[in-house]
């Protein structure tokens, strides 16, 4: 039993659909890791996702050590995150850097990441990805971090919900398996702005996508682009 | 009808991470129908719900206020004396004291208020109240995404 006004919220559904053009799941997650990493107060926030029986791969990082730790972890195939995810629970770590779980994390970790913790995405009760968020210095987490963790990935669950609700299953997956094979595109345009501008790796992805929001495209979209302006210039 | 109820539950689960989030003990959600009548959708427990269907009767609320000015608005007890409270409101939730409603907006327009609510009164911090307006966005989002599904479209 829900406590919901079905008709009421039908009625209000229809009025919304008349102004609001529809956007992917994908930037619909990417905006919720933005509010949820606005909201923890925390360095840095990111999303992994599994394509349907397969690994663990990156979706949504906020910045540029975020994207080292879940690359990272995704390279050696362990870590906090990864281990959240296969577990089912919570994992945390108060200093990644010496944490003996992953002896070989900190090689490759930007070295703003430093405390990490992650908690399962479900779907059913079926974990489909991680929500993960860093700190840049050694930090304990508490019983009050990994329940506001868990009421963010709740959150997020409903949106996952929301889309599949929305859409159907095989266009839903089709829009994350996109946006999963378009991370290489984008990282191949942050180096190359990297290169061309001088600009670190965080600059260049938030450069990007500023100028992806202000021209309201994709990132993917607009990485490919400079990716083909780039081969044009080089020629 | 299964479809119709499916949203339903989506947005009472919404509704209740959403609190769960804020540390509020409910939240509650008004919006604007397809014929511009401001409508109670209900809340997390049945408190929220009775809270947005008195709104509704006696035009008159937090969650009014806020659509009405476009901007947040805090009561720390609903039964103070007008203007800090809604004494009518208040006599007929009585479980609701301290709430929250904060508007929600897509890029064009208000499209309803999203309403937290705690059953002691209590002062609303600035962070919290920036906190709800943070989480009214990802309210947004899930609307957002189910308004664009086939079996709403038509009218009513």
């Amino acid at each position: 039993m829900t406590h919901i006004d079905p008709e009421a919220l039908v009625a209000s559904l229809r009025k919304l659909r008349t102004t609001s053009p529809a956007t992917g799941i994908v930037h619909q997650l990417e905006r919720a890791v933005d509010v949820v990493n606005s909201l923890f107060g925390y360095s840095g926030a990111g999303l992994m996702f599994a394509e349907e029986g397969k690994d663990l791969r990156y979706l949504v990082a906020t910045d540029d050590p975020g994207r080292s730790l879940e690359g990272a972890q995704l390279h050696l195939g362990q870590g906090p995150c990864i281990s959240a995810f296969e577990e089912n629970c919570a994992v945390t770590s108060n200093d990644v850097c010496v944490d003996p779980r992953w002896p070989k994390l900190a090689d490759l970790l930007h070295p703003e990441v430093r405390a990490v913790a992650g908690v399962p995405v479900r779907l059913g009760s079926e974990p489909v990805g991680t929500l993960n968020v860093y700190q840049a210095t050694v930090y304990q987490w508490d019983e009050s971090d990994i329940q506001a963790l868990y009421g963010y990935a709740d959150v997020i669950e409903q949106l996952l919900a929301a889309a599949m609700a929305a859409e159907e299953k095989s266009a839903l997956a089709e829009q994350l398996q996109y946006a999963l094979d378009y991370r290489v595109v984008i990282e191949r345009a942050i180096g190359y702005l990297m290169g061309k501008h001088d600009l670190t790796a965080t600059q260049a992805f938030t450069g990007l996508r500023k100028q992806a929001r202000d021209s309201r495209r994709r990132v993917a979209d607009l990485a490919a682009e400079l990716l083909g302006e780039g081969a044009g210039e080089m020629r | 009808m299964t479809q119709v109820l499916e949203l339903s539950r989506l947005i009472d689960r919404t509704l209740g991470a959403l609190a769960d989030v804020l540390g509020a003990d409910g939240a509650a959600l008004m919006l604007i129908d397809d014929h511009d009548r401001l409508r109670a959708i209900g809340g997390s427990d049945d408190h929220g719900r009775r809270l947005e269907l008195i709104q509704e009767q006696i035009g008159s609320g937090p969650a009014i206020e806020s659509l009405v000015r476009g901007e947040d608005v805090t009561v720390d007890d609903l039964r103070a004396a007008r203007p800090l409270g809604f004494p009518g409101v208040a006599a007929r939730v009585s479980e609701v004291r301290a709430v929250l409603s904060v508007p929600l907006r897509t890029e064009e327009r208000l499209i309803g208020t999203l309403n937290f609510y705690d059953r002691m009164s209590h002062e609303w911090q600035p962070a919290k109240v920036r906190a709800g307006e943070r989480l009214g966005e990802l309210m947004v989002m899930v609307l957002q995404t189910l308004a664009n599904r086939s079996p709403i479209s038509g009218q009513s």
